[in-house]
């Protein structure tokens, strides 16, 4: 054991170990490119590109929703906060869980009622549609931009880590700092080159791959990590809490969440309703997510979407169970200070569990296969993930911005789909440049912010739209603006962006260096106030302004959304 | 297998096609499709309402209550641990519960209505009062006058007793 944790502590797997990550790397590149090449010749029409021709079935949707879902942050993050602060990373995972439950009521309306975005739905009961597009359109590209800028800077300082490569040493002539700029730069361009050449069918293709891949490694985890204690939970448990060095505490909430601040009464309710703020964003985002929404469109119909997130809650499930047996496994077998060696938010935890594990069972040569393929699935998350975010935000610009909004709806097929083709290498590019400028900033809270933006902006208009005789145009239009703009000003004003400093190291843990400091807002998570304001103005939007189009349109919205007639 | 598996046959019909906006609203008077509204209204209600509660007092317990998650339950299994698990079955327990309902009960309301809408028989309308064939546009069709022609009808629509095939529907 001891032996493990000082190979760890010098340097992350052994020199083949790494060529054999890179080699595993290089594989699933050339698997994907192949996906996009075929997927190229078999995409012809918008409803191949936006929607992967609707010809997906339940399952497989449900796999590639699963996939397009469990982001790196929600595999080697959540298995990170659990090694090192125990309980509360599977608090978290929860909320990221209950949310489909939400998803499951509004899948099948939205289904219905739309043809590839949230905006086919929002937009069906009014008249004047350019404003509606237009909102909903700012809104998938802001809240998509942002998970998209966090995943890639993660993926930049995480490539850079699963390889092995630290400070001072150099991988294939490459320093860390170079390292993580060409990780950044490549994961861009081959997620640019997937979406821009196969659409939605090698998009979920490289979704349905990937989450198989992670589904495989975390079960292979799971089982080796409860051999370990016999197959026995409790032991697992009592081992990790002994080797965690807080005792009990490590299995019972709030080392991480909602911390408690001795004498600091005012503090320790501000860390509690943050807590209850990010739970909030976290169970009302998920369904306003733009990535998620366009999948709902990949299958023939309302009952195959049912079914494809039934799937889904099932994956989910199953693999937040897991990541209990990854994180508390992590913390008894590789031990803490290993893990803070490595990275000091835990996300090698899952790896160096892989790594620790594979020795066990093969010795070196072991420890490498396993840390090896670990990586591989991580690299896999990453660039499975940021393709549906880039996918989603350049099917809204060119089938809601360019056709229905520029082109009043009569754009030819060929054309919007250049557009989205167009978008793509815009957005991405975008992404790439974002990426690069602050690759050494702490962005991890834009994960949250997504999820925060979806509840407030997105979710209001698309429940008020599909169950509010009364809603209208107006109320569409505030209620996103309202959500997005006050979620955006909240962050600003919060201590993620300014203000906050270590009470022991004097170091800023905010975006702006130590010194800076204009920030009004105390909680991180914005939910807990922008979500009522964006529920509230949507409402006030839409008692204020005329109804606009007569009830005819709200009762044919609820007929097809209810029964399918009608459906694309 | 997952790989081969292939999408059931698209259920309904007018798929797509190109209507005027409103176009559906006159079904919406239908009686058949006031209950499938309600019951699916009620059943969402129940579903939101239980998952939402149940999630915010777990979250509400590991905020403030932490005296309680803490105590042991079995092993070094506490109430915490044994809550966090809970959530995970319960969501598969509402998932699968409210696809099973909608499966049984919401599913064959919606595909006789979309029979209606695709075959042109008239929607039954909720009172004799309520028959307005100048409001039901699709096919051009003008359903018989009197509210004895539309009781009859009701039985007698393309689909009445035997469901159309809608793959899988069970």
């Amino acid at each position: 054991m001891s032996a493990v944790v000082t190979a760890l502590g010098k340097g992350h797997g052994s020199p083949d170990g790494r060529i054999l990550t890179f080699g595993l790397f290089i594989a699933f590149i050339l698997i994907t490119l192949g996906i996009t090449v075929w997927a190229r010749a078999n995409t012809k029409s918008a409803d191949d590109f936006y929607a992967g021709g609707r010809m997906f079935s339940g399952p497989q949707n449900g796999i590639a929703l699963a996939g397009d879902y469990m982001s790196a942050a929600s595999f080697l993050g959540i298995a990170g906060i659990i090694a090192l602060s125990g309980y509360d990373g599977f608090l978290y995972s929860i909320g990221f869980l209950v949310a489909w439950l939400l998803t499951l009521l509004l899948v099948e309306l939205m289904r219905n009622a739309g043809r590839f975005t949230m905006a086919d739905v929002l937009a069906h009961r009014v008249r004047e549609q350019a404003p509606v597009r237009t909102a909903a359109v700012i809104s998938t590209v802001t809240v998509s931009v942002f998970y998209l800028l966090a995943q890639m800077v993660g993926a930049g300082a995480l490539v850079s880590l699963l390889l092995g490569i630290h400070r001072g040493q150099a991988f294939l002539g490459m320093s860390a700092g170079t390292a993580q700029v060409v990780t950044i730069i490549v994961v861009g361009t081959l997620m640019i080159f997937y979406v821009m050449f196969g659409g939605m069918k090698a998009t979920t293709w490289v979704q349905i791959i990937k989450a198989v891949l992670l589904m495989a490694g975390a079960l292979v985890l799971t089982v080796l990590v409860l051999a370990r204690f016999g197959f026995n939970v409790s032991s697992m448990l009592g081992a990790a809490a002994d080797a965690s060095g807080k005792g009990r505490e490590f299995l019972e909430p709030g080392l991480h969440y909602g911390r408690e601040v001795a004498g600091d009464p005012y503090q320790t309710m501000v860390n509690k309703l943050d807590f209850v703020s990010l739970a909030l964003a976290l169970v009302l985002g998920t369904a306003g997510l733009p990535h998620i929404v366009t999948r709902f469109y990949t299958v023939p119909d309302a009952r195959a979407a049912r079914k494809s997130v039934s799937w889904a809650i099932g994956l989910v499930g199953v693999f937040y169970l897991m990541t209990l047996a990854l994180g508390f496994g992590a913390a008894a077998l590789v031990g803490r200070d290993a893990i803070v060696a490595q990275d000091p938010a835990g996300n090698t935890a899952a790896p160096q569990l892989a790594q620790s594990l594979g020795e066990h069972v093969g010795g070196q040569f072991g420890g490498d296969i396993l840390l090896a393929f670990i990586a591989a699935v991580a690299f896999a998350t990453i660039l499975a993930v940021v393709s549906g975010l880039v996918l989603a935000s350049s099917t809204s610009l060119a089938h809601d911005y360019f056709g229905q909004v520029l082109m009043f709806g009569r754009s030819r097929e060929s054309q919007e789909m250049g557009v989205a083709r167009f978008s793509t290498f815009l957005v991405g590019t975008l992404a790439i440049v974002l990426a690069v400028i602050t690759k050494n900033l702490n962005v991890a809270f834009l994960v949250a912010l997504a999820f925060a933006m979806a509840a407030a902006a997105n979710l209001p208009a698309i429940v008020l739209t599909l169950f509010w005789k009364r809603f209208n145009s107006a109320g569409i239009v505030s209620g996103i603006y309202g959500g997005l703009i006050s979620s955006l000003v909240l962050v600003v004003l919060s201590p993620v962006v300014s203000g906050k400093v270590d009470p022991v190291t004097g170091a800023s843990l905010s975006l702006f260096p130590r010194g800076v400091d204009f920030h009004l807002f105390p909680l991180e998570n914005p939910g807990i106030v922008s979500i009522p304001i964006g529920f509230l103005c949507a409402v006030i939007g839409a008692l204020v302004g005329r109804a606009d189009a007569g009830d005819s349109r709200y009762d044919d919205l609820k007929v097809r959304s209810l029964t399918g007639v009608g459906s694309h | 297998m997952v790989w081969d598996s292939k999408p059931s046959p698209r259920q309904g019909t007018d798929r797509g096609k190109r209507v005027p906006p409103g176009h559906y609203a006159p079904l919406a008077r239908d009686e058949r499709f006031q209950l499938l509204k309600k019951k699916s209204h009620r059943l969402a209600l129940a579903i939101a309402t239980s998952f939402l509660g149940w999630y915010f007092l777990y979250v509400g317990l590991s905020a403030f209550a932490r005296g309680f998650m803490a105590r042991p339950v079995a092993g070094n299994v506490n109430v915490a641990i044994l809550l966090g698990v809970l959530q995970i079955v319960s969501t598969f327990l509402l998932a699968w519960a409210y696809a099973a309902f909608a499966r049984q009960t919401l599913d064959p309301l919606a595909a006789e209505l979309r029979a209606v809408a695709a075959g042109g028989a008239a929607p039954v309308p909720r009172t004799a009062g309520d028959l307005d064939t100048q409001r039901w546009p699709v096919h051009g069709q003008a359903p018989e006058q009197g509210p004895g022609a539309a009781a009859e009808r009701r039985d007698s629509w393309p689909g009445a007793g035997v469901r159309p095939d809608l793959g899988g529907l069970g």
